[in-house]
């Protein structure tokens, strides 16, 4: 399988270890994973403007990763949301597919259909797999504690996700840290969205949609938050002191993503992962890494 | 005593128990009582001893006191399982009370043994009341399965709904038919009615064993007054323009109409016509121009394809807006027009509407001459003023009375489906109370106490109770649920499974027992609803408080007995709960509400022998209510204890 | 308590609606309220309600709807749209609602300010020297922009009049 690594806007500028993380454990893995430069935004803010305008840029991602030969393999859930849907609405609708193709032609570009769209967290649960990833640990995350954050995009529209995890009982998550050697911890809150989707527009809202999580997860012995996208991190990590503050709360959730946690399992360095750039340090974690 | 027992096995559990007279002791005293050599009784389990038992023996369970549970299954276990039958509980404390108990046990059975042989009904025939396609089904139903039938046809002059099924059955020597102007009256009981009919020549005395009432369509063409001031057409004239070839002048040519269909609000919405305004109101969404709007007190679907349909409905673009059963209100805008106010409940406001056109569903009109007739026959109406009570337990044909069933027009349905399930199950009824046999009576009478009042009789919502020279418990129709007994003034009334003095004596023995640890906390006695309240408390969490719950088991609620309540009270009771049926779940339709009112009037009464009123409570639940149950029990043990706090 | 008057309502509003990709099911809508009762921002702000605005729609208050800014409150969780038993989508739904509110003008100053990103970066963030030797630092690939792309397919795209949102 070979895949079209896309970034898309947030990650590479503000989330760099996030990317770093990526690329690291998609090296030690083995993934055949390429850069595709002229890949730009996947199109969603355009959506509650242009359902038809964001398809088209969207339509024009997939352009590019299929004449480049590859499906795709996003690290922003709602870019992966945005791109699987259209990818699935072109193939519904051959009709639109042409309209769109005669937009895309204005730029040299075509998409014929059939690339696949996978989440990185999606493609080491399906295509590497979870006693795959257990051989490849090194260093066992034993005594840790994490709860996952699943947010909206990984696993809904179900139809759009083939199912491959119920948005009501998911367990994807939970599996990979769990080959780790580390637990994963459920909560009541487990469902809950980010509210990174109103940020923009009513930022009182999205700090009361974080908090009700934050709060829950501030009361239980965790070693952090394990997150598997940047809106959900910029909700978490980025806003956790604002919505403290306002809450008169105290919080303080070390977040994570996924493939961070995942490279420190499988050997590599806290720096190679990018965890100088964590807000919110868990000494104890980075402590255990020292070994 | 009428009877003579070879054993009567009074067998202690958890031994040693702690009792005043021991079972020994009480044995003797029991022996000494009854006078009679051969009984023996025993008090310890022993086959070799007993031998096999049989219905001259009778055994009793004597045991701690558990109020929340009733006989549990492992007492039963060690015994043969044809003895758990007959193996009443006793509680039992250390006191002399377990004679008594035990005397007044084989009193009951007594009672129960001592029934009168019946020969049930004498006349071997079904009187079928009504007119039209359902009257004719049931009629041949009848005759099918071999029943006599009187057909009293009521000529309504509506025209059938769906064509004649069998026209050969007329000649049918099994049927008698005679014609009906108007049912008089109904009297009697089931297996002996009388039915007095004005054949339009002379007043004619009919007897049956059963009564089916079919009914007919009554034909109504005018809308209601307040919506002629709108451009208003019946459905049935709408349906025909809607269907026809022809083009109406509404149908689009022009200005866009608004088209608003009404209905349900004399009587709730059948399923025909739901069906009926579903297809009319698609095709005029789907192939006109006109915005339809379905105004309705419920959306019927419970009918095949009526789901889909309603589906349908919504697709083509038909919006439908609840009403009141009070109806829209009507007023008129700035220009004089004449429009509609509703309230949504989704939007959180009123929404107005000026109708080019009302179509009215005319067969929700409501019909007087049902409820007249429901009436006459001391039947339970429903919100479709049909002749059968809006109680899902009296599903599909049968009333409050017993032997009168009800289905067709004369019920609210109009549909075949649902027909033929009414039909066939009414007959099965009917069949039911035409056979001749024995029951033991289920109620017991004493005639020294009764001054023939006839209290009894008007309180019976089953109709099971009939006057010669003394009222007269009808078996079959009665269902034993003790509203007699609990209001007959003289105490001349009980059921045989349940008397006073059963009750007494247990709620005594109850009461007595001191109160040990883990049962601390205020006395409460709760008398629950066999068919509610009594399942939900074996579902119920524990209370959060400690309380000490002694359970009374109703067989209904309308069994509460205001004796029995100024009894506990004064017995030191810290409060009483009535706990009954929902009034729409009462399988009596009345019980609920005449305990309503006794612990309404109790409260008065005790006022004035110095109890605070607060300390009685009626609460109405379901079967599955355990957690509301104990919400109730933790919401009054709170109560009680801010009035200890008061000093009341 | 308000007055809706259906007479001044445009019944068309809902097939308009139903017209554009992803909305085409709203009028299987029953009003069963499942979608509410479990809508995270409903929980915050009761005047968000997946199905009164669906309500709403159906019975034709297209002011009413285009004009309300809690059409850009939905964070897009999907929770309504994976529980509705009639398979609305509300979500899309939604989407074509703020499509058509944004045709007539209606939308958070916020959107137009991400338009005029993307026409000229092709990205939601500007990517600089600054940005590109943060990457070098971790040793990550450089970044590009190719905003005539961007512009290219954007040429026809036009946001409504802004008016208040």
């Amino acid at each position: 399988m070979s895949w079209a690594l896309f970034l898309g806007c947030t990650v590479p500028v503000r989330n760099l270890n996030y990317e770093v993380s990526v690329r690291r454990t998609a090296d030690r893995l083995g993934l055949d994973i390429v850069d595709l430069p002229d890949f730009g935004c996947c199109g969603f803010p355009l959506k509650s403007l242009d359902v038809q305008q964001a398809l088209l840029l969207t339509a024009r991602n997939l352009a590019l990763a299929q004449a480049a030969g590859r499906d795709i393999v996003a690290v922003c859930s709602a870019c992966a949301a945005t791109l699987a849907e259209a990818e699935h609405r072109l193939a519904g609708d051959p009709e639109l597919a042409e309209k769109i193709n005669r937009e895309l032609a204005r730029i040299n570009l075509s998409y014929q259909g059939g690339v696949k769209v996978r989440h990185y967290t999606r493609l080491l649960y399906e295509e590497v797999g979870l006693e795959r990833i257990k051989a490849a640990v090194t260093r066992p995350l034993t005594g840790f504690r994490f709860a996952p954050h699943y947010g909206c995009h990984y696993l809904k529209p179900s139809e759009i996700m083939d199912h491959f995890d119920s948005p009501e009982q998911p367990r994807s998550l939970a599996g990979l840290i769990e080959a780790l050697g580390a637990e994963a911890v459920d909560y009541p809150g487990l469902k809950d969205c980010c509210g990174g989707g109103v940020l923009g527009v009513n930022e009182a809202l999205a700090q009361g949609l974080a908090f009700g999580k934050l709060h829950q997860l501030s009361r239980l012995d965790l070693a952090g938050l394990v997150v598997i996208c940047p809106f959900c991190n910029v909700m978490f990590e980025g806003q956790q002191k604002a919505v403290a503050k306002k809450y008169e709360v105290e919080l303080k959730v070390p977040l994570f993503f996924y493939p961070q946690i995942l490279g420190l399992a499988l050997g590599l360095s806290p720096d190679e992962l990018g965890f100088k750039l964590n807000r919110i340090k868990n000494k104890d974690l980075l402590k255990a890494m020292e070994n | 005593m009428t009877r003579d027992y070879k054993n009567i096995v009074v067998l202690p559990q958890n031994f040693p128990p702690p009792w005043g007279l021991t079972p020994q002791a009480a044995a003797e005293s029991l022996r000494a009582w009854k006078n009679v050599d051969e009984t023996r009784i025993v008090t310890r389990w022993r086959p070799e001893e007993i031998g096999s038992a049989g219905p001259d023996d009778r055994f009793f369970l004597v045991g701690r006191a558990e109020p929340i549970s009733g006989l549990t299954g492992s007492a039963f276990k060690q015994y043969p399982v044809d003895l758990a039958g007959q193996m009443p509980w006793l509680a039992g404390d250390p006191s002399t009370n377990l004679l008594a108990l035990i005397k007044a046990e084989l009193e009951a059975a007594d009672l129960e043994e001592a029934g009168e042989p019946l020969a049930l009904s004498p006349y071997p025939r079904v009187l079928v009341l009504g007119h039209g396609p359902a009257a004719e089904a049931t009629v041949t139903c009848l005759s099918q399965a071999g029943l006599g039938a009187v057909w009293a046809r009521t000529a309504d002059g509506a025209a059938p709904l769906n064509p004649p099924l069998r026209p050969d059955q007329k000649a049918d020597s099994k049927v008698e038919l005679i014609p009906c102007r108007e049912p008089l009256g109904l009297q009697g009981v089931a297996g002996r009615f009388t039915v007095r009919i004005d054949t339009g020549d002379s007043i004619e005395e009919v007897q049956a064993g059963a009564v089916i009432i079919c009914g007919s369509e009554k034909k109504v063409n005018e809308a209601p007054e307040p919506f002629r001031r709108f451009p208003v057409k019946t459905l049935t004239d709408f349906e025909a323009e809607v269907f026809s070839r022809e083009t109406p002048a509404w149908s689009g040519q022009g200005e866009r109409q608004k088209i608003v269909f009404l209905t349900g609000l004399g009587r709730s919405t059948a399923t025909s016509a739901m069906r009926r305004i579903l297809n009319a109101s698609i095709k005029l969404a789907a192939e006109t121009k006109a915005d339809v709007y379905v105004l309705a007190t419920q959306i019927k679907v419970a009918e095949y394809g009526l789901e889909r349909l309603y589906g349908r409905a919504r697709d083509v673009g038909v919006a439908f807006i609840r009403i009141p059963e009070t109806g829209p209100e009507i007023l008129s805008d700035p220009n004089g027009r004449p429009g509609l106010k509703v309230f949504d409940p989704l939007v959180q406001g009123h929404l107005l509407l000026s109708p080019d056109l009302i179509v009215w569903d005319e067969s929700s009109a409501p019909r007087a001459d049902l409820a007249r007739r429901a009436e006459a026959f001391g039947l339970f109406s429903g919100p479709d003023q049909g002749l059968g009570p809006d109680n899902v337990l009296f599903l599909p044909a049968l009333t409050n009375r017993r032997g009168v069933m009800s289905l067709g027009p004369a019920r609210g349905t109009d549909s075949g489906e649902i027909q033929t399930l009414e039909i066939e199950s009414a007959v099965m009824e009917a069949r039911h109370f035409l056979r001749a046999g024995v029951e033991p009576p289920r109620v017991v009478w004493w005639t020294g106490l009764c001054s023939r009042c006839l209290t009894c009789l008007r309180a019976c919502p089953h109709g099971a109770i009939t006057f010669t020279d003394r009222p007269w418990f009808h078996p079959q129709a009665c269902v034993a649920c003790g509203i007699c007994a609990a209001v007959c003034p003289g105490q001349a009334v009980d059921l045989v499974d349940f008397t006073d003095a059963q009750v007494k004596v247990r709620l005594d023995l109850l009461m007595a027992r001191p109160q040990e640890a883990g049962r601390a906390g205020p006395r409460l006695v709760v008398f629950g609803c066999r068919r509610s309240a009594q399942i939900a408390m074996r579902a119920a969490t524990p209370p959060e408080k400690p309380v000490d719950l002694i359970c009374a088991p109703l067989p209904c609620g309308g069994r509460l007995d205001e004796r029995l309540v100024l009894e506990v009270l004064g017995q030191g009771a810290d409060g009483v709960m009535a706990a009954v049926c929902h009034p729409d779940n009462c399988r009596t339709q009345k019980g609920g509400l005449l305990a309503d009112r006794k612990v309404t009037y109790l409260k008065t009464t005790i006022k004035s022998a110095g109890f605070d009123p607060r300390r009685l409570k009626f609460f109405t639940l379901a079967p599955n209510m355990g957690i509301e149950f104990t919400q109730a029990v933790n919401t009054f043990i709170a109560e009680l204890a801010r009035l200890e706090a008061e000093g009341a | 308590m308000t007055d809706f008057n259906l007479n001044r309502a445009d019944p068309d509003f809902k097939r308009q609606a139903a017209r554009r990709p992803g909305a085409e099911k709203i009028t299987r809508c029953y009003a069963c309220g499942a979608c509410s009762a479990r809508c995270p921002v409903g929980d915050l702000n009761p005047d968000f309600d997946p199905r009164r605005l669906i309500r709403l729609v159906v019975l034709g208050l297209k002011e009413e709807v285009l004009q309300s800014p809690l059409l850009w409150y939905c964070s897009t969780c999907y929770t309504c749209q994976e529980t509705c038993p009639e398979g609305v989508d509300f979500t899309e739904v939604l989407f074509a609602l703020k499509n058509m509110a944004a045709e007539a003008g209606f939308f958070p100053p916020a959107m137009s300010a991400q338009v005029d990103l993307l026409r000229k970066h092709g990205r939601l963030y500007e990517v600089t020297d600054f940005e590109n030797q943060k990457r070098r630092e971790l040793g990550l690939p450089e970044l590009i922009e190719k905003p005539e792309h961007f512009q290219s397919l954007l040429e026809d795209f036009q946001l409504g009049p802004e008016t208040e949102a």
